[in-house]
């Protein structure tokens, strides 16, 4: 049985695209599974907690100095040894070890300017050159993270959520366009990291509070205006991922997804925003076929919709009657979209 | 021709990390486009629209019934469930055997039995303990799982006995929990059902799955593991009668990995007994650095980073070559 890389190296070596030692080298990128990766972070990230006990017991300075001798270690090891797995997992552990205990050193609860100082020291290792593609992850991730952190203390986490799912969207949808960059692989490393925040800030705000509207602004003008931005921001959004995707067929076709995207707005507006946000990372990383975060998204999208039951800010019948309206759009557009599957099969027989 | 999604994955991935170079990705671009064929979208849009219109419907129904509950006499609860377990039992009938509708009307009866028991006892106030809801709903369901061979199922009834005999500790008796250490008889029994699951899991799958699947001999091995690793912990903590499960961790570790490494070959158990080792391993290292150790035990946190970053990365390089190895095989 092939494997879909297998099948795929045979594909480029018949056509003359790629050669023999090429062929084994990309066999080689391509010998890690996504699970195994983040078995791989959730391990240094406990690694780098415990160094962070271990500050505990250090003097303010000599943590720092500590800290930055970690980070040093671990880009010498990145830059000596990258092509070793293992050598790489010890320098992902002691770069995130070195950055914690740069920021508790700082003292970063307590001061805002260390925190965006925390979030700059990531994004630069982030950029590093010669450093892993997971290390470029976790460090983006990292960087965002400081920053949405410092935005969460400020009244604007629902705005931050929606720049985020933005960003990750429109990196997936423009993926084909950007991979070929000379600096795509720090793009991608955005593209996972936005895409990771967007969904746990996403059903974080959920689960956290049981109305929508309480977590946006602390003041009711204010809460008003927030959540106004957040549900605009979030129809323009999917409506535009919509229009970008259907770009490219034909009238009557894009004129019936168009109107069944603008009932899904008019539902999901006055319902629950949130939902429109994870449709949107769905079909942008179907786009890019880009399997695990479509997964992650389409679980989210349940984890919402469980968590759609107890919010607060809604009656249940007006909760059934736009689960029903949608569900009813649905399953009408999945009947089009069926028989324009059969049609094309009818095309193509012979 | 037309790339499949994971081929696009795969080459935009490569392009993204340097590995294929501008004009390679065009010449691959000119053989087919780097983006989902029309056909995979309508196959994807027709597949999550179906089943993702009638969750939204489901959905909607439970939401409503939800709002009216109070409301509605006992037997128009009743009647709605029984309505529902006869109108799934209706489409398997009506359903071509062993096809994807036939297994998803007959899991749905299986959920729908739980439903109707969880009702009858809600009315009647039977008196009856959740364990004994949930034993009978395991029971009952049964002939709807045999019949559908599908690992919904199957996962199902999985999860349904691994419940019942977590809520028989909380209805009391002589298998209560008790932390403090004085039976360690609800862990061993959990730890023998979910045993039992994956050997029949293992052994039996022809006659439980009509496609093939790993998801519950996955899922059975991995509460397996995780009832010993949380056996093996406590015993490391000092609770005495926990004390044997440090030595039977050790030979269910090394008989999984024996397994699951030589006789078939399973890399995502072998993740999971690797995750429960180096955690076991973890716990025991950190009683021998922290115990009386005073004021310097932040030097002793340090040796724990540097174990959890070298048992870590040695495992993952290893299943990592172990997966490498297995894909080269199936070449």
């Amino acid at each position: 049985m092939k494997t879909p890389v297998s099948e795929l190296l045979t594909i480029l070596a018949q056509h003359g695209i790629a050669d023999e030692p090429q062929c084994q080298q990309l066999a080689e990128e391509a010998s890690s599974v996504p699970w195994l990766a983040a078995l791989q972070a959730i391990a240094a990230w406990f690694a780098a907690l415990f160094v962070a006990f271990f500050a505990l017991g250090l003097s303010g300075g000599n943590g720092s100095v500590l800290g930055i001798i970690f980070i040093g270690v671990a880009l010498w090891l990145f830059w000596m040894q990258r092509s070793s797995p293992f050598a790489s997992h010890m320098a992902l552990g002691l770069s995130l070890g070195g950055q914690l205990l740069l920021l508790y050193k700082g003292r970063f609860l307590e001061g805002q300017a260390t925190l965006l100082q925390g979030a700059v020291v990531a994004a630069l290792l982030a950029l590093w050159p010669h450093t892993s593609r997971l290390h470029r992850i976790v460090c983006m991730v990292l960087a965002l993270w400081l920053g949405c952190y410092q935005a969460l203390t400020k009244p604007y986490p629902g705005i931050m959520l929606w720049l985020l799912m933005a960003l990750a969207s429109l990196l997936w949808l423009t993926r084909r366009q950007w991979c070929v960059w000379h600096r795509a692989a720090y793009l991608g490393a955005l593209a996972h990291a936005s895409s990771f925040l967007a969904l746990a800030l996403l059903l974080w705000l959920h689960s956290q509070s049981l109305t929508l509207v309480r977590f946006f602004l602390p003041s009711l003008q204010q809460d008003h205006l927030a959540y106004w931005v957040y549900t605009r921001g979030t129809a323009l959004l999917w409506l535009a991922c919509v229009l970008w995707l259907t770009r490219s067929l034909a009238v009557s076709q894009r004129l019936y997804l168009l109107g069944a995207a603008v009932v899904l707005t008019i539902l999901g507006m006055r319902a629950t925003p949130s939902l429109l946000l994870c449709l949107t990372l769905m079909l942008a990383t179907f786009h890019a076929c880009q399997r695990a975060w479509f997964a992650l998204s389409l679980l989210s999208t349940f984890g919402v919709l469980g968590l759609f039951y107890y919010s607060l800010h809604q009656t249940l019948l007006f909760k059934s009657l736009s689960l029903g309206a949608a569900g009813l759009a649905i399953l009408l557009l999945g009947w089009q979209v069926r028989r324009w599957r059969l049609q094309d099969t009818q095309k193509h027989k012979p | 021709m037309h790339w499949s999604l994971a081929h696009i994955n795969h080459l935009l991935r490569w392009a993204e990390e340097g590995h294929l170079r501008a004009q390679q990705v065009q010449q691959v671009e000119a053989l087919a486009p780097l983006h989902p064929a029309r056909a995979d979208w309508l196959a994807a849009g027709e597949r999550l629209c179906l089943w993702g219109g009638a969750l939204l419907l489901a959905l909607a129904v439970v939401f409503f019934f939800a709002y009216n509950w109070a409301d509605l006499h006992h037997f128009v609860k009743l009647g709605i469930a029984a309505l529902a377990l006869l109108a799934c039992v209706a489409a398997a009938l009506a359903a071509r055997p062993a096809g994807m509708v036939w297994q998803a009307a007959l899991v749905s009866a299986a959920v729908c039995v739980g439903a109707l028991l969880a009702l009858i006892g809600q009315i009647y106030q039977t008196g009856a303990d959740i364990w004994e809801l949930f034993a009978a709903w395991c029971a009952l369901m049964l002939p709807f799982v045999l019949l559908a061979r599908a690992w919904p199922g199957w996962m199902l009834c999985l999860l349904v006995s691994n419940l019942c005999l977590m809520r028989l500790w909380h209805a009391g008796g002589t298998l209560q929990w008790n932390w403090q250490g004085s039976s360690s008889t609800p862990l061993t029994l959990l730890l023998m059902l979910n045993s039992f699951w994956c050997l029949l899991a293992g052994r039996y799958k022809v006659w439980m799955l009509a496609q093939p699947s790993h998801y519950v001999e996955r899922m059975a091995a991995a509460l397996a593991l995780l009832c010993v690793t949380v056996g093996a912990i406590l015993g490391i903590v000092e609770i005495e009668e926990f004390a044997w499960y440090i030595p039977l961790f050790m030979v269910m570790a090394g008989g999984a990995l024996w397994w699951y490494r030589n006789m078939q070959l399973d890399i995502v158990v072998l993740g999971i007994v690797i995750c429960c080792a180096v955690t076991v391993g973890g716990c025991l290292l950190a009683r021998l650095l922290f115990e009386g150790r005073g004021g310097a035990w932040f030097f002793s946190s340090l040796i724990m980073a540097a174990y959890v970053l070298i048992a870590s990365g040695s495992a993952l390089n290893w299943l990592r070559n172990l997966y490498r190895q297995h894909r080269q095989a199936a070449v």
